[in-house]
């Protein structure tokens, strides 16, 4: 149980690597095509990114926010609607294959860009909301909902190389906000044990009243 | 809560807009891929151009001494047309709409090109100001291939390869000048020319056997060469993501009608003097009877051969799945004179139906008019027009309409009632009624009831003089933007 309790403490921590994932898609896409002339390799591989996304910003909004706003509840909700919807048409599209079933209407592609553009609009909403309301360090969060800006306008198509290094920011922002969130939780250790041991340190030197 | 931003707070988020900014320089590098995944309309477009295939000599459409059976068997896996017409003629002028939805008769700021040879009213370069079709899939992530041995299309004064990715011209047809004519000697033109073929003829007869002097066995031939070289794009491109879109014009049957022996001897024997391989583009009187047979033996012949190599494409589409993801046309551009009204070759004034019958086909790859006929009357300038729109890819203005309506079994966009075309300087218009050929200045009217006399032999243009003067008005001159017709 004080496991359990440890890892959904320190969950949050997923918003590196899920991070360092979507930021690196772009250099996976052009592996996968150098290695296997396609990027469906790459496509096949990259429902990680969104898993852990979702799985770090639970970690942050259930156990790391003590108080939550509109927007960041708002945000928060949107970022997983997001996240569901990209997942699942990554899955349909890459290994159930049913864009090719279904040419004209390609429901999974559909999906899958449409939980994009909702992961990236709900993540502009929670950063911008945790900013506002401080629920989360400030200086983790504003960049946090910038690059979440710079996503959305990634994903909402393709604008080659600008929208390609926008694509990499939202990923980078994840990652910043997870290290801010680590950095705070260490720097309040470190507060709090040097707290603790001025405070013993001082009770140490207090003589003991004895009658 | 406190939300005023102290010092600290500040310098921390600079220092993460200013690692931002390095970040954004940097991984432009990455440019050059799509950092999106490909995907929505996934469909693939296949178009295939037989060049100067008559309607008469195709099995499905009423021929029955001719073998084509993938003609043929093509009507069972395709919509099938059964009043398809070129919005213009001939080869240039065809492909200028076909390319880009815009219709090209009648033929107005006509630019001839410098150091062509051919000079009909509208051959010419595709105009700067509009857009190849092939251009707009390209932008649209297709990847575009164009393959053929149509020669016009690839002379440098034209401009046909706008927007490929790969255009694939294989060398050697008709009066290519690809191999020096001193290959060919005077004896070998005889073989191949009769007495009564003018010196532009024998000129071509020698360019061509020039140029194919060292083919050796059939897949050497031009059609079996062009879709070899189809195929082995399709093979490729079944390894890729992104859509294509090939374009594999086919000059053949076009003449020379020169096929392997094995076709040229399918309908008939030589006649023992010189073979009749290209006809004059004029007056057939310059042939005997016996020439004129072998004549149309020899383009029987060479629709065959065609007709096999076509197959052979259409098998490999199968066999690698493209039929269940792929948009498919296949059409001809024009037919040929075979002497039927006094004519060979294709000539301006003798529009009728050998000349101007063509076969049209469209495959949906969802099934859409699977084994059912049309009779609306479907053009070149409608290709594009379908392909964009069945893409959902938005395009300039074009003349040409979606045909997706008619695949579905309703009605069309927008009716078609009648038809207007050109060649050079003479006008057709048809309807369910009549035809009429013109010549663009309204002299040398012919006029034909189509239903009592579907080939055309009575001209009726004297008796029905006010037939004429309607059709002129309002089909040709209508169509034409009631602007006079241009003559050159």
């Amino acid at each position: 149980m004080r496991v359990l309790r440890f890892l959904l403490r320190w969950s949050f921590l997923l918003l590196v690597p899920a991070g360092a994932a979507w930021a690196l898609s772009p250099l996976g896409v052009y592996l996968s095509e150098y290695a296997f002339r396609t990027p469906n390799v790459f496509w096949r591989l990259f429902p990680s990114a969104p898993i852990l996304m979702l799985l770090g910003l639970a970690g942050v909004f259930f156990f790391v926010m003590r108080e939550k706003g509109i927007f960041a509840k708002v945000g928060f909700w949107t970022v997983v609607l997001g996240g569901f919807l990209t997942v699942v048409g990554t899955f349909g599209k890459y290994y159930l294959g049913l864009d090719d079933v279904y040419i004209m209407t390609a429901p999974a592609y559909a999906v899958m860009r449409a939980g994009f553009v909702v992961l990236a609009a709900g993540a502009v909403v929670f950063g911008a909301g945790a900013a506002r309301e401080r629920s989360l360090p400030f200086w983790g969060a504003l960049p946090f909902a910038i690059a979440a800006v710079a996503g959305l306008v990634s994903v909402a198509r393709d604008f080659g190389e600008v929208g390609a290094a926008m694509w990499i920011s939202f990923g980078v922002g994840w990652s910043w906000l997870g290290l801010a969130l680590l950095i705070e939780r260490v720097a309040g250790c470190l507060k709090k044990r040097r707290a603790d041991e001025a405070e013993h340190s001082a009770s140490s030197k207090t003589p003991a009243t004895s009658i | 809560m406190d939300r005023s931003l102290t010092r600290r707070e500040f310098l921390k988020v600079a220092g993460a807009g200013v690692g931002g900014a390095a970040l954004l320089g940097a991984t432009s590098a990455c440019g050059g891929m799509s950092y999106l995944p490909s995907g929505g309309s996934r469909m693939n477009v296949v178009v295939v151009n037989l060049d100067s295939l008559r309607r008469d000599h195709v099995g499905v459409y009423g021929n029955e001494w001719i073998n084509t059976p993938s003609l043929d068997a093509l009507a069972g896996e395709t919509m099938r047309f059964t009043r398809p017409y070129p919005e213009s003629i001939p080869t240039i002028n065809a492909r200028r709409s076909i390319f880009t939805g815009i219709r090209t008769w009648p033929f107005r700021d006509w630019v001839p090109q410098r150091g062509e040879t051919f000079f009909p009213a509208g051959w010419q370069r595709m105009p700067e100001d509009q857009t190849s079709f092939a251009e707009t899939l390209v932008e649209n992530e297709f990847d575009t291939a164009l393959i053929t041995d149509t020669y016009h299309i690839f002379k440098p004064s034209m401009n046909f390869q706008r927007g490929f990715n790969v255009f694939d011209y294989i060398r050697g047809q008709e009066r290519d000048r690809y191999k020096s004519m001193m290959l060919a000697s005077d004896e070998e033109v005889d073989r191949y020319t009769v007495s009564g073929n003018n010196q532009s003829m024998r000129d071509k007869v020698r360019q061509y056997r020039a140029n194919v002097s060292s083919r050796e066995g059939e897949a050497d031939w031009f059609a079996p060469q062009v879709f070899t070289r189809a195929m082995d794009y399709l093979e490729l491109a079944k390894d890729t993501t992104e859509p294509f879109f090939l374009f594999v014009d086919s000059f053949d049957p076009h003449e020379p009608w020169d096929p392997p022996e094995e076709y040229a001897n399918m309908y008939g024997e030589p006649t023992g003097t010189g073979e009749p391989i290209a006809p004059n583009y004029g007056p057939s009187d310059y042939l005997e009877e016996a020439e004129v047979k072998r004549m149309r033996e020899l383009y029987a012949g060479s629709v065959t051969l065609t007709d096999k190599w076509f197959g052979n494409f259409m098998n490999k589409m199968d066999d690698l799945g493209y039929m269940e993801n792929t948009l498919l046309f296949v059409f001809s551009d024009h037919g040929v004179s075979l002497a039927e009204h006094g004519y060979t070759g294709k000539v301006a004034e003798a529009i009728w139906p050998e000349l101007k019958d063509i076969v049209f086909y469209v495959r949906h790859p969802e099934g859409d008019g699977v084994g059912e006929t049309s009779d609306f009357r479907a053009s070149f300038h409608d290709i594009p027009a379908t392909v964009l729109a069945t893409m959902g890819i938005d395009h300039g203005p074009m003349d040409g309409q979606d045909l997706s309506p008619v695949l579905e079994g309703g009605e069309p966009e927008e009716d078609r009632p009648y038809i207007t075309l050109g060649y050079d300087n003479y006008s057709w218009a048809e309807d369910d009624d009549f035809a009429l050929s013109i010549r663009n200045d309204g002299e040398d009217a012919r006029l034909y009831d189509v239903q009592n006399d579907p080939n055309m032999d009575d001209d009726i243009s004297s008796e029905n003089e006010d037939v004429v003067r309607r059709m002129l008005d309002e089909y040709i001159r209508a169509d034409a933007g009631e602007e006079p017709l241009p003559m050159y």
